[in-house]
């Protein structure tokens, strides 16, 4: 029977044979080493980059629908009244539109001419409720039409009001005076950075009728439409899209309707089979390791015919003498493991620093490391422990 | 202690001129002293050592220990005897080169514990092994440490029966004439079997049997009385 002093003492004389052949030892854990460390550090960076995507795609809006109209002749975009009736859909809690326009802006004497100025209402803020960094939102009063009050981004500070005052400082934006009540944090995610431009002053939010005002053609072309939490996505997207159909008289060649959620579905189970993919490719020199270790231990098993003779001429038993080499493998290929799971880490950490993504430390991808060195360490180990137990003692103590 | 009755051992069973190196003899020894079995290259010495063991089974015949039928014992019942109730020295040392003195002692220790690590230092030392030598690997050591090393290996156990296969074939006359001394010590309590075909290191034995073609025969008388210890 197997007991923890024959496991200690198959450790340590496991350990002690490791040491004595360090150099072989090595070159044998080599292919586990970087088997492990390939494995590691190409799931732990498609994992970092995928969080990173899917995070950019939640910025964007998780748990919401998205619905943009095209001008054309029948219909140039949507009214209070197509909205009335997009919110009164099943599912839906409520709608925040987005009215956009470049436009100038003036504060004290000075003109900046490309201004991005967008409407919001105050169902956005509630669901955006960490982008205010100092002031306040917009509140139902504001969204009377004649409210004149603006929340500017961190951009729009650093370019025109820098030195000036912000909470209630002022802004003239298409003959009107405003009131600064807010600074926002503008979304880092990647899509936004894409479409900054470095031209624009920055981005001024004010309420979004008067946004309306400020186009001058009093309709929305973009809307995102917060569903409610116990509704399904998918069928409030149909009930959207039946709509707008209906809206646009059954035409749906001039609006679109994307639900994040799904898009983000489609990207994890993208990157997921990218994960799986290069981790498959990567498990090869795993393979090729525990060959290593095979060899290795047959090797052993070989050069110390002599000692495996003494020990059974002494009383070792099969399964002790089979425990003894399976541990000897199984401790080469973890010892292996560790090494390729600290160097996966480190180029997980070196490739997430180059590519100025967040490091994720996936103990999924240690447990998967580990896991799969013990199992190399079994698979491979047992064929040569196998041939040591079945060695005759006699035999083995007469072998040259 | 043993009882050997008509043992039998045939190589190349299966071919048609069988090759037999115990002829099928009787055989008894005591529960203590110290015996040795002399005789030439394939005499049997070494199979009648290997059957007496258990590390081989005769072809035919019965070896009764203490009353108990070797022959039929199985695999795992003739690997605790040797664990438990057997010690061997072979004519090499066959220690393990990776392995220090004392823990070339304790791979044959049946427990693992601190109690067993001083007594097999305890037994090194008795045994002329200093202290600085406890840490040393086997090829820092000399060959007659080395066998010294193994004797003790033999012992730590306190095992019944201590089986020598040409204990002293690869030491110098000196250290050959230690290792039968040492042996001959512990044969006061228990029994000590020696095969070689040295006959000079065999003048202390208590018995001494000889082996000539797979037969035995006592030749105790063979050695004067003045020569025997």
């Amino acid at each position: 029977m197997l007991n923890f002093a024959v496991v200690g003492q198959s450790l340590r004389m496991a350990l002690q044979n490791i040491r004595s052949n360090r150099m072989r030892s090595f070159l044998t854990m080599l292919g586990i080493i970087i088997g492990v460390g390939a494995v590691i550090g190409l799931v732990t960076i498609v994992q970092a980059v995928s969080g990173e995507l899917m995070g950019e795609f939640s910025d964007l809006g998780a748990g919401t629908i998205s619905v943009q109209t095209y001008a054309s002749a029948m219909k140039y975009g949507l009214s209070d009244k197509d909205m009335e009736v997009l919110a009164n859909v099943e599912g839906v809690e409520g709608l925040s539109p987005t009215v956009s326009l470049t436009t100038t802006s003036v504060v004290g004497k000075e003109v900046y001419e490309e201004t991005n100025v967008e409407g919001k209402n105050t169902l956005y803020f509630q669901h955006n409720s960490d982008i205010i960094l100092s002031g306040r939102a917009f509140n139902e009063q504001d969204m009377s039409g004649d409210a004149y009050v603006c929340i500017v981004d961190q951009s729009y500070v650093k370019h025109a009001l820098l030195g000036k005052q912000v909470l209630g400082g002022q802004i003239l934006l298409h003959g009107y005076r405003y009131t600064i009540v807010g600074i926002y944090k503008k979304s880092d995610n990647m899509m936004s950075m894409m479409m900054d431009d470095s031209t624009l002053a920055g981005t001024i939010l004010v309420p979004y009728k008067n946004a309306l005002t400020m186009t001058g053609n009093g309709v929305v072309n973009s809307l995102e439409v917060y569903v409610e939490d116990s509704a399904d996505m998918t069928k409030v997207e149909e009930r959207l899209r039946a709509t707008m159909k209906n809206l646009y008289n059954e035409n749906d060649d001039f609006f679109s309707v994307y639900n994040f959620s799904s898009l983000m579905d489609m990207v994890d189970s993208a990157t997921s089979m990218m994960s799986g993919l290069l981790g498959g490719i990567a498990s090869i020199s795993l393979l090729v390791g525990g060959i290593g270790i095979m060899n290795m231990m047959l090797v052993s098993v070989s050069e110390r015919t002599k000692e495996i003779g003494l020990r059974k001429a002494l009383g070792a038993t099969p399964g002790r003498i089979q425990a003894q080499f399976m541990i000897e493998s199984i401790v080469l290929s973890m010892v292996g493991g560790f090494i390729g799971i600290v160097l996966g880490e480190s180029i997980a950490m070196i490739a997430a620093k180059l590519m100025d993504t967040k490091f994720v430390f996936s103990v999924g991808a240690i447990m998967l490391g580990f896991g799969f060195s013990a199992a190399v360490g079994i698979i491979f180990g047992w064929m040569p422990a196998k041939r040591a137990s079945e060695l005759n003692p006699i035999d083995a103590l007469r072998a040259e | 202690m043993f009882d050997v009755k008509q043992i039998c051992m045939i190589y190349d069973m299966e071919k048609e001129e069988k090759l037999y190196a115990l002829k099928g003899f009787d055989l008894q020894l005591p529960d203590r002293g110290l015996i040795g079995i002399i005789g030439p290259s394939a005499s049997g010495k070494s199979t009648l050592m290997y059957c007496l063991s258990t590390l081989k089974i005769p072809t035919e015949g019965s070896i009764l220990y203490n009353g108990r039928e070797l022959t039929n014992c199985t695999n795992v019942e003739r690997d605790d005897l040797r664990r438990r109730e057997f010690g061997f020295i072979f004519q090499k040392h066959y220690l393990v080169p990776y392995m220090s003195a004392v823990e070339n002692v304790m791979v044959a220790a049946n427990e693992k514990d601190k109690t067993m690590r001083k007594k097999a230092e305890e037994i090194l030392t008795k045994l002329g092994i200093r202290e600085r030598e406890f840490s040393k690997k086997p090829a820092k050591l000399s060959g007659g440490q080395c066998q010294r090393v193994a004797i003790a290996r033999a012992v730590i156990n306190d095992p019944k029966v201590i089986f020598a296969d040409e204990p002293t074939a690869s030491l110098d006359h000196e250290n050959a004439y230690n290792v039968m001394k040492i042996l001959k010590e512990y044969s006061l309590e228990r029994l000590v079997l020696v095969v070689t075909h040295d006959k000079s290191i065999l003048k202390d034995c208590d018995r001494i049997l000889e082996m000539w073609d797979g037969e035995i025969r006592d030749a105790s008388s063979d050695i004067p009385e003045k020569e025997r210890g």
